[in-house]
């Protein structure tokens, strides 16, 4: 079932006057429980396009459809449900609050999707303890190392059961050996919940342990790679 | 999001910023504060006001007057006689009249060796026995030879000790000479001795007696010394004193009275009652009407205490907005945080008006403290300096007083000016960018 569809994808900033184009002609079908990376260089416009998809902008010229919704016609309010039902996303600064516990953290999704206080805390208690922290529950961001924080970013962005995982160099802060177990653990996650990540990355090895690598240069992509 | 929620998440985010938040609330603080004490202010000066006002006032009694203009040509004065009488028995809320000629003429009230004084008020016997007078003894007079004297007479009552002239003068300038000693007088025979001088300085003197029946009560036309005697002696009085100084010329005439006192069923009937006999032609005045003044000049004086307060409310409005500006650039990355992972555009709103809103809330309850000390300070200077007592009368109570509306109002009006202040950053808030939270610092 194809569950990403991005169709003539053209994508261009505007910087005051200057205009800077950025994609050119994107396709891109991602099926679900597809594990997909994307790689290239910086500049090759890997992020704009993993941004496009998480609908924090919108494409200048063609249309994404996620789930078969067209994603391009949604209110910014729109898309905020539409986010909150349908997406994860994993960054490479973690992006967690800093003032909230890692409790706090994965519980906020919740908080706006009208989550009851007891079924709150029961699933964000089983969430940390599947990422391995359920002795860092009340501890705060800057009380825990880069793995951990992310491995929190990993809970929160699965809390709210969506099916597909958007990751911006999720290992990009993290030493080899953690990134290591960052990636394994988001390795389970698309092996035993079907979950479909899209993973920006440069980092080749790591791409390899998805099933398959989509090259991109310069706004277009260039070739692709589907593993076993 | 449900509210609960977001005020634990925002009550969280105030806590983070203990200082900004204490700061911005105490502007809110100060605000409510000055609002709060300056009403209570305001209604405690009523409340004296008033209170001293009703001790020394019947506001149920109306006073008519004869109407129309006598300086115009061809216009006739409406004089108060047998007619009036029956014109406002027919008016509305009317529950009692009291036709009345005053005697103003030299006279002495003595009982045994005792004298005193007042003024003669001869009433219709028949009317006055339906007029609602409070009575501290007794009953109203039924017949000729019965009198009825108010609550102030039995104290004016002394022994004779020197018969001068001159001091006899005296003690009536004074008025009702209050010696705090009453003197029994119910169901005992008083004589009024009248005096009166002929061309030639011939003094000659006439002498009335009667039983008294009845002392009114003090509520009863305060601060008057009056000796209600049936009007027939009284017009008898005044015939053989041929005296002729009453207020209107109407009273002395056949029938005619000098003053009608209508009293009205309730305080609420007053006003009504007193514009319908303004209509059928006569003046009215009632206390009712300078109360009605009254509250007016009190409820401008409340504006004005209040508005000097609501000023510094502004100012706190501009504290808070300004916090909730500094606020959202602080969280900016934090607000987009907050959209990636599903915040709506309405959650985000309404997660800074809480904010707002709390912020007015807490300034609000402790401003709200605030003023119920310094109020308390007030009214403790007040009674110390026996400024509780500045309109006369009995002690009064507090200077400034903080009904449980004014309390509720205040803190409701610091909540509504803390999510007015609000609106604005909030609507900034709402429309920054999911985009802020993968940009790199």
């Amino acid at each position: 079932m194809e569950q990403i569809v991005v169709d003539g994808v053209d994508h261009t900033f505007h910087m005051g006057r200057v205009d800077i184009p950025v994609l050119f002609g994107v396709n891109l079908i991602v099926q679900k429980g597809e594990f997909l990376s994307l790689c290239g260089s910086s500049g090759s416009g890997k992020s704009t396009l993993l941004n496009l998809l998480g609908g924090l902008m919108k494409a200048s010229k063609g249309e994404i459809y996620i789930n078969d919704h067209q994603i391009g016609r949604y209110t910014e309010n729109e898309l905020c449900h539409f986010r909150r039902e349908n997406l994860g996303f994993i960054f490479q600064s973690y992006n967690l609050i800093p003032s909230m516990t890692a409790f706090e953290n994965v519980e906020l999704p919740l908080l706006f999707a009208g989550v009851s206080g007891n079924e709150r805390r029961d699933r964000v208690e089983e969430m940390l303890i599947k990422v391995g922290l359920e002795d860092r529950m009340q501890h705060r961001p800057n009380e825990m190392s880069g793995g951990q924080q992310q491995r929190v970013a990993i809970a929160r962005a699965l809390i709210s059961r969506a099916p597909i995982i958007l990751a911006d160099e999720p290992t990009g802060n993290l030493d080899s050996k953690t990134g290591r177990e960052i990636m394994n653990m988001m390795r389970e996650l698309n092996a035993e919940n079907d979950k479909t990540i899209v993973m920006v990355t440069h980092d080749l090895a790591q791409a390899r342990l998805s099933d398959r690598i989509v090259y991109m240069q310069d706004g277009k992509i260039t070739d692709e790679e589907v593993l076993q | 999001m449900n509210y609960g929620d977001g005020i634990k998440l925002v009550y969280r985010n105030l806590v983070r910023r203990k200082g900004r938040t204490i700061l911005t609330a105490l502007g809110v603080a100060i605000g409510t504060a000055a609002i709060v004490a300056m009403i209570a202010l305001a209604l405690g000066l009523q409340t004296n006001a008033l209170k001293s006002f009703e001790n020394f006032q019947d506001v149920t009694t109306i006073q008519v007057y004869p109407g129309g203009d006598q300086s115009q040509p061809g216009q006739e004065a409406k004089i108060l006689n047998k007619q009036t009488v029956a014109q406002l028995k027919g008016i509305q809320g009317v529950s009692g009249i009291l036709a009345s000629l005053e005697v103003y003429s030299d006279m002495e009230l003595s009982m045994g060796r005792k004298v005193g004084n007042g003024t003669i008020v001869g009433v219709e016997t028949k009317d006055a026995q339906s007029y609602p007078f409070k009575f501290h003894q007794g009953r109203f007079l039924k017949s000729r030879n019965e009198a009825v004297v108010s609550y102030q007479v039995p104290e004016s009552m002394q022994e004779k000790k020197r018969s001068s002239r001159k001091n006899k003068d005296e003690n009536l300038a004074m008025g009702p000479y209050v010696t705090g000693k009453r003197t029994e007088m119910l169901n005992k025979t008083v004589t009024l001795t009248i005096r009166k001088m002929d061309d030639q300085q011939n003094i000659s003197q006439k002498e009335y007696k009667f039983k008294v029946v009845g002392v009114l009560s003090q509520d009863e036309g305060r601060g008057e010394s009056a000796i209600y005697i049936p009007i027939e002696t009284a017009r008898e009085i005044q015939r053989w004193t041929g005296q002729n100084n009453g207020p209107a010329q109407a009273g002395n005439g056949k029938d005619g009275y000098s003053t009608v006192k209508v009293k009205a069923s309730s305080r609420d009937t007053v006003e009504g009652v007193a514009a319908e006999i303004k209509k059928i032609g006569y003046q009215a005045w009632s206390p009712a009407e300078s109360l009605k003044e009254m509250n007016k000049f009190f409820m401008i004086v409340q504006l004005i205490l209040g508005g000097i307060g609501a000023i510094s409310l502004l100012v706190a409005s501009i504290g808070i907005m300004n916090t909730m500006f500094m606020s959202i650039l602080e969280r900016t990355r934090e607000i987009g945080i907050m959209k990636v992972i599903g915040a709506g555009i309405p959650d985000i709103r309404r997660l800074f008006l809480l904010e707002s809103g709390l912020i007015g809330f807490m300034g609000g309850i402790s401003g709200l403290g605030i003023a119920f000390g310094v109020t308390a300070i007030i009214n403790a200077i007040a009674r110390a300096k026996g400024a509780g007592n500045m309109f006369g009368g009995e002690p009064i109570g507090n200077l400034a007083i903080i009904p449980i509306w004014l309390a509720l109002f205040a803190v409701g009006f610091a909540v509504v000016v803390g999510i007015i202040a609000g609106l604005m950053p909030a609507y900034r808030a709402a429309r920054i960018s999911p985009l802020q939270a993968i940009r790199q610092e």
